[in-house]
């Protein structure tokens, strides 16, 4: 039995569908986190049923590509039970869905989710009246207290089926929808169902096609002509009036179903708003906000971590195991391939998993509270100067986390050459797997400054985004005219459970890391210092593979001032997981040939030119996933590794002329 | 007047959607803006769009050039 999840963005589906099937799926208070549809087997009382959470959607005329998804999965896969998740603080506008839902004709469960901060407000629904109005059950939920849920699971396994088809009683849309069934039936055909006819008059070209596939003669000027002729009596087109229609009927159903106290209009979301959306302090807030979070990250508190973890690999593990394999009369090469291969490749990652975990505490409450929706209001006049719209800036704040996801992010996006910018803009936005490199620099070169200097990287990404974006508006992707309409979700308090999961999906997405592809990187770097190209030992380092691959496109560097082939190589073997630099680093050199191979100043050219070059190959596979092109993948890859190179070379030589 | 030309903190009531693209017709529709519904002005971005706008209990957040179809008579 497959049952699907729908309902507005940020109405709390897939809070629900986490608690139905006892998963782990990102969350987040902003509309567009849920971008792909997700499913899982739940067992119960000896069924097995389907679980399907999908993006949200406002309406059944999609406007996004994830948008779309919901709407053909629900009309054309075989959905046993709809469970139409309502936000009930913002009922008038969720229940507009719902009223299309209905029309699909599917059995239909509505799930009134956050029901207790209604009824912390003391307002009351008259549930009965609600269910008999819209025709089918309805049952008052929180999916973050656990309350309902069972009463839910009821319900989709019992027998009751919904009492209406729809709830629009407007005699001349009804009587439109009749003349457009009469016309199908005419041709021999069974009726067609409500929800297709009324597409029809709303001039919906998927529901054309699909009456086209699915009945016979269907003949499309005839078609047009009843929709011209039918809305001469109607004031306005029929989308207008059906949309209107809908509301209409909603709002009196409210008027009798929903018993409200009299209060006062503002709300703590908008005295919060007062502050954080202000006219003169709302930019510079976010930018102290956002300092402070880095602050605490790599200031003081967040190095006591990242110290306290050297200490523990360097002086205490590695001695202690390095005595281990002594004691034990390992031999020279399994002692070199552990104290010089694996230990400082993969452990001088994992130092750094302290700080990464407290930047991304930050990111995750931010997310949770609701801040996300008002940073793409403050910021959204900025990107469309450049060309992006003001959505574009939720998949670019997640790529603070992750490149993937972000990228994928950028569905919600409504046109192409909107998504084709985010796509090769994203990647500038500085992800987690950078922060080793910066952490690591940072503790070498920049001892005290370590807070602003990753600041800084973190706003160059920005900048270089902004910039880029600006030169591509001119050039090969030509400014169209997009729309940012964006919801503005209530300030919610943070969830303990929500932001545990994303820490300790975040930790275990690195220790996997860690084990797996950091792993064999650092053995394969290991080994590839010992053997020259042709497999033979090396005499030296520099003649080995490393060496000689690193030697053939070191030249290329040296312009940004870190020409050297231990440099060069770990760029390449940073194609891999960007956390692969360290480990490469760490192997290649010493503490002390790392301060003397490099400048405060090529230090930071170095990072510049890791923060903007080529992603890694999971970012690679999902951008070329998303753009769909190889010629745009590319485009992307030469794109983003140009402009690394320009800048590195900008910081290095402009920079020479002051330090 | 338009819904663009209206300032902070104005109540209104929205008479017609003229917006011709349809796409963005249908997404203001879908939003709840349509004839007769009444809304507020609440605020305005750092650098003076978008705008957001209240109505039907929930906000909604707009730019300046997406709004130039929606005529609305202050009330």
């Amino acid at each position: 039995m497959k049952i699907a999840l729908i309902g507005n963005p940020n109405c709390g589906k897939t809070t629900l569908y986490n608690t139905l099937t006892n998963s782990n799926a990102h969350v987040g208070n902003f509309p567009g986190v849920t971008v792909e549809k997700r499913e899982a087997k739940v067992k119960y009382k000896d069924v097995v049923y389907d679980v399907v959470d999908l993006p949200g959607i406002y309406s059944l005329s999609p406007f996004s590509q994830e948008e779309v998804i919901s709407r053909n999965y629900i009309l054309e896969e075989d959905v046993d039970v709809i469970l139409n998740v309502v936000d009930v603080s913002n009922l008038e506008r969720n229940l507009y869905l719902t009223t299309q839902l209905l029309e699909i004709g599917k059995k239909m469960i509505i799930a009134l989710n956050f029901y207790d901060v209604l009824e912390a407000r003391e307002d009351e629904i008259d549930i009965k009246e609600l269910e008999s109005r819209l025709g089918c059950k309805v049952i008052p939920i929180s999916a973050k207290k656990n309350m309902g849920i069972q009463n839910i699971v009821d319900a989709v396994s019992s027998e009751v089926i919904n009492k209406k088809h729809s709830v629009i009683e407007n005699p001349n849309i009804l009587q439109a929808v009749e003349h457009i069934r009469d016309n199908i039936r005419s041709k021999g055909n069974h009726a067609p169902d409500f929800f297709n006819c009324i597409k029809i008059l709303e001039e919906d070209k998927v529901a054309l096609k699909y009456l086209k596939a699915n009945f016979r003669d269907v003949d499309t000027k005839e078609l047009d002509r009843i929709v011209k002729n039918t809305n001469e009596k109607v004031n306005g087109s029929w989308d207008i009036v059906i949309a209107s229609h809908r509301y209409e009927v909603i709002e009196k159903i409210l008027k009798i179903a929903y018993i409200k106290e009299t209060r006062e209009e503002v709300t703590i979301s908008d005295k919060i708003d007062k502050v954080l959306t202000h006219k003169i302090w709302a930019l510079p807030l976010f930018f102290l906000a956002m300092y402070g979070v880095f602050a605490i990250t790599f200031g003081a508190f967040g190095s006591w971590f990242a110290d306290g973890a050297a200490y523990l690999l360097d002086d205490v593990f590695t001695v202690a195991f390095e005595n281990f394999l002594v004691n034990n009369n390992a031999s020279d090469w399994v002692i070199s391939l552990f104290i010089g291969g694996i230990i400082p490749g993969v452990g001088m990652v994992l130092t750094f998993l302290p700080q990464i975990l407290i930047l991304f505490f930050f990111i995750a409450i931010l997310e949770d509270v609701g801040y996300m929706a008002r940073a793409a209001f403050i910021m959204d006049k900025t990107l469309r100067g450049v060309g992006l719209s003001g959505k574009a800036f939720v998949p670019m704040i997640m790529g603070f986390g992750c490149s993937v996801p972000a990228i994928m992010a950028t569905r919600t996006l409504n046109s192409e050459r909107d998504r084709r910018l985010a796509i090769i803009l994203t990647p500038f936005m500085s992800c987690g797997a950078r922060l080793p490199i910066y952490s690591m620099f940072a503790m070498y070169f920049f001892t005290g400054n370590e807070t602003i200097v990753i600041y800084s990287m973190y706003l160059i990404g920005v900048v270089v985004a902004l910039i880029c974006g600006f030169i591509l508006k001119k050039t090969v992707l030509k400014d169209t005219d997009s729309a940012f309409i964006l919801e503005l979700p209530p300030y919610r308090k943070p969830t303990v459970k929500n932001v545990y999961t994303k820490l300790a999906e975040t930790a275990g997405g690195y220790m996997k890391k860690a084990g797996g592809i950091l792993l064999i990187a650092s053995i394969l770097v290991w080994i590839s210092q010992y053997f020259t190209p042709l497999l033979q030992i090396a005499e030296s380092q520099q003649e080995s593979i490393m060496g000689v691959v690193g030697g053939v496109i070191a030249p290329i560097f040296a312009p940004l001032g870190f020409g050297t082939w231990q440099a060069s190589v770990s760029l390449i073997t940073g194609f891999v997981a960007k956390e692969v630099v360290v480990s490469t680093m760490s192997i290649l050199y010493t503490p002390e040939s790392l301060v003397a191979a490099f400048t405060p100043l090529s230090a930071f050219s170095f990072m510049v030119f890791t923060l903007l070059y080529m992603p890694c190959i999971v970012a690679f596979s999902t951008i070329k996933k998303e753009m769909g092109t190889w010629k745009w993948t590319w485009f992307t890859v030469a794109f983003q590794t140009t402009v690394a190179w320009v800048v590195a070379f900008l910081v290095y030589n402009i920079g020479g002329l002051f330090f | 007047m338009l819904l663009s030309e209206l300032g902070i903190n104005k109540r209104c009531k929205v008479v017609d959607i003229q917006t011709q693209n349809l796409q963005l017709r249908r997404r203001i529709l879908d939003m709840g803006i349509t004839p007769g519904v009444e809304l507020i002005i609440a605020k305005t971005a750092p650098l003076g769009d978008p705008f957001e706008v209240k109505l039907r209990g929930y906000s909604l957040s707009f730019r300046k050039s997406d709004a130039t179809g929606i005529v609305v008579e202050e009330v």
